[in-house]
């Protein structure tokens, strides 16, 4: 599995980025920095500082990208919050998600951290391009894959309506206009298609890209184009971000990068609602080790935590091999290729391994168009489970497959909560944030009813 | 009483022209004259019979009858022995027989208040009056010894006069020789007689005398930035208070306390907790700015203190689950000193404090001043203290519960603090079993202190050490708790043991002067402090497994501590002074000091047998039985003050430095009209302050260059002008620019004037009236916005970065307050009873308020920095003290202080952050800052008969209602004394009235919750305040309080009884504070909230009231 530090090796795949961009504990070193302490424009104004700027890009995107995960996570069926983990009255809320407005707590925060991580990552493109040059084509190249997953993780949580607005650190704001989600994920294609003009030595950063250009235009429904955009991505690439939680604790770092704050506050339930995905049925059914629920010695189900991200350090994928032939698949059914459609599926489920150690079992064509999509979607689910994809698929089956809202999304009483009722909605498309702050001090926004969800 | 008549009359006489000077010019009581005896009193019958008398004696009982004073030349022998017998003649005829044969004739004054007694041969006393001498001389203060200046100094009977220079000398030339009598006078202190011979032999001599200070405030010398001052002189009311009197009549047991027991009208002192080093939030005639700093500035021996380590975003940032911060609380940095090291306290409310100190002291400044040695013999100083502390209004415990889980089985966990906040408690949906153990916190603490003190010196060397030890248990209780092969999930620990169970302090304060020469003084200061804070512990023991916040699992059969925290923390001030006194008329010098202060937090950390993160699966223990706990054997125990050597979180968290260096130049003048000229550079400070943790620690270097200039003008010693200019070179925001503050004050001593009303009722009357203008400057992050270091973990490692965190507004300026104080002192005769009053009337213009940016922006969503509200706060402020009786047999001393103060948002601007209108803490047009909503509760009712109330089950408004204010309106301190048995055995109490302000009560019961039975109004209040809870959960109500402060008894043991045991004294006082409580509060304790920074409150749920203190001590001087 490649981690970030792909990313980091790749870019100091040449000896002179080495010793100029990528040597990150001589940032530590020469910092003597503490905390919290304000740097001065004068600082940002130079080689390491557009260096710092770049990491804390980087940085504020794994926070951003983590916080949506759970998010995201949390307004599907992936996971349940055992409800006397509340840990105060703010998560208590934002666990009864269902009211629309009680939902945009979380939904602004993450927008939030969202625009804040695109402010830092085009200030960070433009002080590498001032600083760097040609040298710093790895962190400008890693930006932009960053910056298009920032578009298309918008994209797929939000209504269209988006603001997005220009901003940087000498005060200067222009409030920006409401975009359109295809205009998001368009401008995803744009960054892919940036970063891969730059030439660099670095084939997990150009396979990065590649995910995000094939994400964007999935998205889009423009199949064809999506998989041949990520047709020489290899099955075992994964590209992501880990984590170490007790360092977390240890140090303090100020950014909380992925999931799992609280290890057992969050399990699975089977098919929460009355609409869900039947994670806990399939798991233990099929042994199905990509949604794994905890089990006792003897190997039996006891326990609905979900221990994906109980161990300390864990990875969560930003782009991967499997997603990757998923898009293929997808491409294949749209185009009635069945066969290939079928190989597709049964590549990925090839990756994963049952709790008994063989590979999951291959699949076979379920017969008719509904259920091959069914199929897709499920296979989707748990494969890129706990990734931040679920709404997007979510809305793709109504949106591309003409799915009626109501058998997509989970309706009913939460079954893990008892008290948690989904309501009448059954989209999620909140809109930049509850209390209307973006509609009042924004004069270029409009509202989501004057777009399409 | 009669001996203050003759006083004043002989203060009449120098200024009557009778024989005597017109300068200096006194106005004092001049027109007394009327009502006093003495006045036309020369018809009056004389009547005596007298044998074998001194003549001397016969003419003053003669002018004892008249009530009138007596004058002789030097040159008059009135030695011999007389006898005569008189009955009703008139006052001239008795001197003239009484004098018959002497050689000396009498007279009576022009104005009739004096009888002149001259030789009978004129022509030779005028000879003889042309031989004159010389007086040279020092005034002093009685008790410091040191010399007063401004005295003035006359030869009774003559024009011969001075006014002291300012190191309390004085020479008059041209002093007829012969006996005298020698007056000093100075507003503030009682007049001083000496009589003096000057002959032939002894034409010039000289003179020390000491003059006894009133024991009115108008004889203060106060200390200021620009040198000191007497206080009459300042137009603005500075508070000077004396340490040791108020330790002596309450148990203060660190500087917080004493603050709060000094009583200072306009000063608050809120708590927040009643727990050993809770830190403190003091405010100074109230709250002034929205978004920045309302905390005084602390100075320290003339080294600014950092005062703000205990802002909200460095509370404490030792590490809990999820890297969270945990706001437990560490003591306020003044609360790292010994308060029995201090001398002196003044407090500096008004338009002074800026021009004196810059833009750090808008919000006021408290100046500290401590304990000097003086010139002597060592003399030594041992005492103990020894407190019972007891809880008020505490609650007896808190439950765990368990019950039945979301599946329906039988293994869901409340967990301690879930619970605490009624997450279990479901409206009659879940049956939850309950099983608890109580975390009994009404326990005994206790505190004990040694102080060990040495003063002395030479007339060149003092010094003064004196070192102490403070070991203070508080009053929680944490239970040890066994776990019989229990699953004890995620625990979460109570807030309640997050705060301090122990606190040990250790400290050494020296100062040392050195005086080489008489123009050349050297003052060093070193103030140190060792503290020790340990939060409160829950032991488990057993065979059980829990994890805590999941941080780590227990392993079957091994035991658990949990330590809820702590703190160790270094704190030294150390400081400086050259005071160059050339002449008497000048004096320049400076100074250097700095203050540091290192804390090192801790978290909870000691999780034996366990390493940080999970420690063995949980299904190990599968087959353990879901959850049993039982309350540990005997009694719960306090766990606290242990080192954890093991400890795993332990942050260097915070380095604050402060570098004062100032010099000063101070020109003094005396001219016929006394213009004081004062002019200094000071103080130049420079604060960094440094974080290294996590949270929002804001690191900022805060720099202030400046220099102010004062020149005070003396009219005729009755009126004053004090006008004060400070310049700032530059402040943590635009670093070219500077900042400039004005101050205007002057105060008139009315009663020296001629036209004010002839009577005795009022001895001194000075109008006082201050104008200044005063900043508080926005942080720099403000300004300029921009990066941020902050650690971030990628790709692994633990690496620093820069993080876009603020949005600067280049365009902003200080928030500038203007500030008038006006008020009177009136003072009684023989000190019998002063009264002060202030209005202070402070408009705040530009004050800094956040403005919104929509969330597109990606910035943070506060916003930015703008000038666009306005703010006004008035206050009144009364003081009155009284001394009914006043001698040497008995004391008896009540008096009392008030003041209200108002705070009023006066403009808001638009788009001000201004919070929604079912917001708590909404910032509103016409009403304060810090104001307090709530939804109203328009009606309840327990539908479903189950005994509680739902939340389903309560009508709530849409929107908040105003409530009140978070600060007294209102606030008062009255105080009694008592001393016998020659002021060795002294009677005190004080009491304290607070309100309304608000506070937010939490209703719950013994178990920290509304349980089914409990009345359904208080359950509909509980509920309410959860549902409506967005940053507190307590219920607002607006409450008012009278508490009984201090009561305390202090004996001196006779001097016979000590002496035998080589000591000068032994003294003995019981001292008891909080001993009763009256209030309309339903809560815990009106007085004490949760959040001991910025401008809004919380509620009381987490906190302890404060304790009730019995204190015994004894001290003994060798």
């Amino acid at each position: 599995m490649i981690k970030l530090r792909s990313i980091i090796g790749a870019c100091i795949g040449s000896p002179l980025v080495l010793l100029a961009a990528c040597n990150l504990n001589s940032i530590t070193d020469s910092a003597n920095s503490i905390d919290g302490e304000l740097i001065t424009p004068d600082v940002i104004e130079s080689k390491e500082g557009a260096r710092w700027v770049y990491l804390g890009a980087v940085a504020r995107f794994n926070d951003f990208f983590g916080r949506n995960t759970m998010g995201v996570a949390r307004f599907t069926d992936e996971v349940s919050v055992l409800p006397d983990k509340f840990q105060d009255a703010n998560d208590a809320r934002i666990n009864n998600i269902r009211p629309e407005e009680e939902s945009y707590y979380v939904a602004g925060d993450i927008l939030t951290r969202g625009q804040s991580t695109k402010v830092q990552l085009q200030q960070a493109t433009q002080l590498i391009d001032k600083y760097y040059g040609s040298s710093g084509s790895a962190m400008k190249v890693h930006s932009q894959a960053l910056l298009g997953l920032f578009y298309i993780i918008i994209a797929d949580n939000y209504c269209s309506g988006i603001a997005i607005s220009e901003s940087n650190y000498g005060g200067e704001f222009i409030p920006g206009p409401a975009l359109s989600r295809d205009s998001l994920y368009m401008r995803a294609v744009a960054s892919a298609d940036n970063g891969l003009s730059i030439n660099i030595d670095s084939v997990p950063l150009n396979n990065l890209l590649k995910g995000v250009k094939a994400r964007a235009l999935n998205n889009l429904g423009r199949y064809k184009e999506a998989a041949e955009a990520i047709a020489d991505v290899p099955d075992a690439f994964s590209l992501g971000e880990i984590f170490s939680f007790s360092e977390i604790r240890a140090e303090g770092v100020g950014y909380q990068p992925l999931v799992p704050i609280a290890i057992d506050k969050y399990h699975i339930l089977n098919s929460k609602g009355l609409n869900g995905v039947i994670w806990v049925a399939d798991s233990s059914a099929h042994q199905d080790m990509r949604i794994p629920v905890r089990t006792n010695a003897a190997g039996n189900y006891i326990y609905p935590l979900q221990p994906e991200y109980f161990s300390a350090k864990k990875m969560i994928a930003f782009f991967s091999g499997a997603e990757a032939r998923l898009i293929e698949a997808e491409y294949h059914l749209q185009e009635g290729n069945i066969p290939q459609f079928i190989e597709k599926i049964n590549s990925v489920r090839r990756l994963y391994k049952q709790r008994s150690g063989s590979t999951l079992p291959d699949i076979v064509d379920p017969g008719n168009h509904n259920s091959r999509v069914d199929l897709l979607f499920k296979e989707r689910a748990y494969t890129l489970y706990l990734t931040g994809r679920r709404i997007a698929d979510m809305r793709r089956l109504t949106s591309h497959y003409g799915r009626e809202p109501e058998t997509v999304w989970p309706t009913g009483k939460s079954e893990g909560a008892q008290f948690i009722m989904y309501g009448s909605n059954y989209f999620f498309v909140p809109e930049v944030q509850g209390n209307g702050s973006e509609a009042n001090l924004n004069p270029n926004y409009n509202r989501c009813e004057n777009y399409d969800i | 009483m009669r001996f203050q008549y003759a006083k004043v009359l002989a203060l009449v006489l120098v200024s009557s022209g009778i024989g005597v000077s017109q300068e200096p010019e006194s106005h004092l009581g001049r027109n007394f004259t009327s009502l006093l005896p003495g006045a036309g009193q020369s018809a009056r019958s004389i009547s005596l019979d007298v044998k074998d008398v001194h003549l001397s004696e016969l003419i003053q009982k003669i002018a004892d009858q008249a009530g009138l004073q007596l004058s002789w030349s030097g040159k008059v022998v009135l030695d011999r022995k007389v006898s005569l017998t008189l009955k009703n003649v008139d006052v001239q005829e008795a001197l003239g027989q009484a004098l018959r044969g002497s050689g000396a004739k009498a007279s009576i004054s022009s104005n009739g208040k004096m009888i002149v007694i001259v030789p009978e041969k004129q022509d030779s006393i005028s000879r003889q009056s042309q031989a004159t001498g010389t007086v040279r001389g020092r005034v002093i203060d009685s008790a410091s010894k040191n010399g007063v200046p401004g005295v003035a100094v006359s030869v009774l009977g003559t024009r011969a006069a001075a006014v002291t220079k300012s190191d309390g000398t004085f020479s008059i030339p041209q002093v007829p020789l012969g006996r005298h009598t020698l007056i000093a006078r100075l507003l503030g202190y009682r007049s001083g007689e000496r009589a003096i011979v000057l002959n032939e032999k002894s034409p010039d001599i000289n003179v020390t005398f000491a003059v006894v200070a009133s024991a009115s405030r108008l004889s203060e010398v106060v200390t200021t930035a620009t040198g000191q001052q007497r206080r009459l002189e300042v137009g603005n009311d500075i508070v000077k208070i004396n340490a040791r009197e108020i330790m002596d009549r309450a148990p203060v047991r660190s500087v917080s306390d004493l603050i709060r027991h000094a009583q200072v009208p306009g000063v608050n002192v809120l708590t927040a907790s009643g727990e050993p080093g809770a830190p403190t939030r003091i405010r100074m005639r109230g709250i002034g700015s929205i978004s920045q700093s309302t905390d005084p500035a602390i100075i320290v021996d003339g080294i600014w203190v950092n005062s703000k380590m205990s802002d909200s975003s460095i509370i404490n940032r030792a590490f809990g689950a999820g890297g969270q911060s945990r706001a437990n609380y560490t003591p306020s940095p003044i609360d790292n000193i010994d308060p029995a090291t201090i001398e002196t306290v003044e407090f500096i409310r008004g338009p002074s404090a800026a021009s004196l100190y810059g833009h750090e002291a808008a919000n006021g400044v408290i100046v500290f001043t401590t304990r000097r040695g003086s010139d002597g013999q060592a003399s030594w100083s041992y005492s103990y203290s020894h407190d019972w502390d007891a809880q008020v209004r505490a609650k007896n415990g808190y439950w765990v519960g368990y019950g039945t889980d979301v599946f329906g089985n039988f293994n869901d966990i409340c967990t301690i603090r879930t619970h605490y906040n009624l997450d279990c408690i479901q409206d009659s949906t879940i049956n939850l079993n309950r099983f608890g153990f109580l975390l009994d916190e009404s326990g005994p603490g206790s505190i004990d202190i040694h102080r060990l003190s040495v003063r002395g010196g030479s007339n060149k060397i003092t010094y003064s050490l004196s070192t102490s030890y403070q070991d203070n248990i508080g009053t929680r209780r944490t239970p040890r708790v066994d776990m019989i092969r229990a699953r004890l999930l995620n625990i979460s620990l109570p807030s309640e043991l997050r705060y301090p169970g122990r606190k040990k302090d250790l400290s050494l304060s020296s100062a040392f002067g050195f005086t080489p020469n008489r123009i050349l003084n050297i003052d060093l200061t070193v103030n140190a402090n060792n503290s020790n804070l340990r939060q409160g512990e829950i032991e488990f023991s057993g065979d059980g497994l829990g994890s805590i916040d999941t941080m780590a699992v227990l392993n079957r059969g091994k035991g658990l501590t949990i330590s809820t925290g702590g703190s160790d923390a270094f704190h030294v001030s150390s400081g400086i002074s050259v005071n160059l006194r050339p002449d008497s008329w000048w004096n320049m010098g400076g100074s250097v000091g700095a203050d540091i202060t290192e804390r090192r937090d801790h978290g909870r950390n000691d999780f034996r047998d366990c390493d940080m993160g999970v420690c063995e699966p949980l299904e190990d223990v599968a087959g353990a039985p879901r959850l049993r706990l039982r309350q540990g054997s005997g009694s719960t125990k306090v766990l606290t003050g242990r080192t954890f050597a093991g400890g795993k979180i332990s942050t260097p968290f915070d380095r604050f430095v402060s570098f004062t260096p100032s010099i000063h130049l101070d020109i003094r003048r005396n001219m016929d009209r006394q213009v004081l000229l004062n002019l200094s550079e000071v103080p130049f400070g420079a604060e960094q302050g440094s974080g290294n943790g996590n949270g929002s620690m804001t690191a900022n270097d805060v720099i202030t260059a400046g220099y102010a200039v004062t020149t005070g003008i003396n009219v005729m010693d009755k009126m004053y002008f004090d006008i004060g200019f400070r310049q700032d070179a530059g402040s943590v925001i635009k670093r070219n620019s500077s900042s400039s503050y004005p101050r205007l004050s002057t105060s008139w001593v009315v009663s020296e004037e001629g036209f004010f009303p002839k009577n005795r009722l009022i001895e001194v009357l000075v109008l006082r009236g201050a104008f200044g203008y005063a900043a508080v400057h926005p942080e720099e992050a403000d300004v300029n916005g921009g990066y941020r270091y902050r650690r971030a973990i990628i790709n692994d490692e633990i690496i620093w970065v820069g993080e876009l965190g603020s949005v600067g507004n280049n365009k902003l300026v200080p928030e500038r307050s203007f500030e008038f104080e006006g008020g009177f002192d009136v003072y009684l005769p023989g000190d019998r009873a002063e009264l002060i009053f202030n209005f202070v009337n402070k408009y705040l213009r530009n004050a800094i308020i956040d403005r919104s940016l929509p969330p597109s922006s990606g910035l943070p969503t506060t916003g930015r920095k703008e000038n666009i509200s306005r703010v006004q706060n008035r206050s009144i402020e009364v003081t009155l003290n009284t001394s009914l009786i006043d001698n040497d047999l008995m004391l008896l001393r009540i008096g009392g202080s008030m003041a209200t103060v108002n705070n009023v948002i006066r403009r808001l601007g638009n788009n001000a952050i201004v919070n929604s209108n079912t917001s708590r803490d909404r910032l509103v047009e016409g009403y304060q800052i810090g104001s307090v909503w709530d939804l109203p509760v328009l009606g309840y009712g327990d539908v479903n008969g189950d005994g509680y109330i739902a939340q389903n089950e309560l009508i709530l408004g849409d929107t908040t209602v105003y409530k009140g204010w978070n600060t007294p309106k209102f606030t008062a301190a009255y105080t009694g004394e008592i001393s016998l048995l020659q002021r060795n055995l002294t009677f005190s109490f004080s009491l304290s009235q607070q309100g309304p302000h608000v506070q937010y009560a939490t209703f719950r019961d013994n178990y920290g919750e509304v349980v089914v039975g409990a009345p359904l109004p208080l359950q509909a209040l509980s509920v309410a305040s959860r549902v409506r809870a967005q940053r507190s959960g307590g219920t607002a109500m607006n409450v008012s309080e009278l508490r009984l402060n201090t009561v305390s008894v202090s004996y001196n043991l006779p001097k016979s009884f000590s002496q035998r045991l080589n000591s000068k004294l032994i003294a003995i006082s019981l001292q008891g504070s909080n001993l009763g409580l009256w209030t309309n509060y339903s809560g815990r304790d009106p007085m004490v909230n949760s959040t001991p920074v910025g401008n809004l409150i919380s509620d009381d749920g987490y906190v302890l009231p404060i304790p009730r203190k019995f204190a015994f001590n004894v001290r003994v001087e060798l």
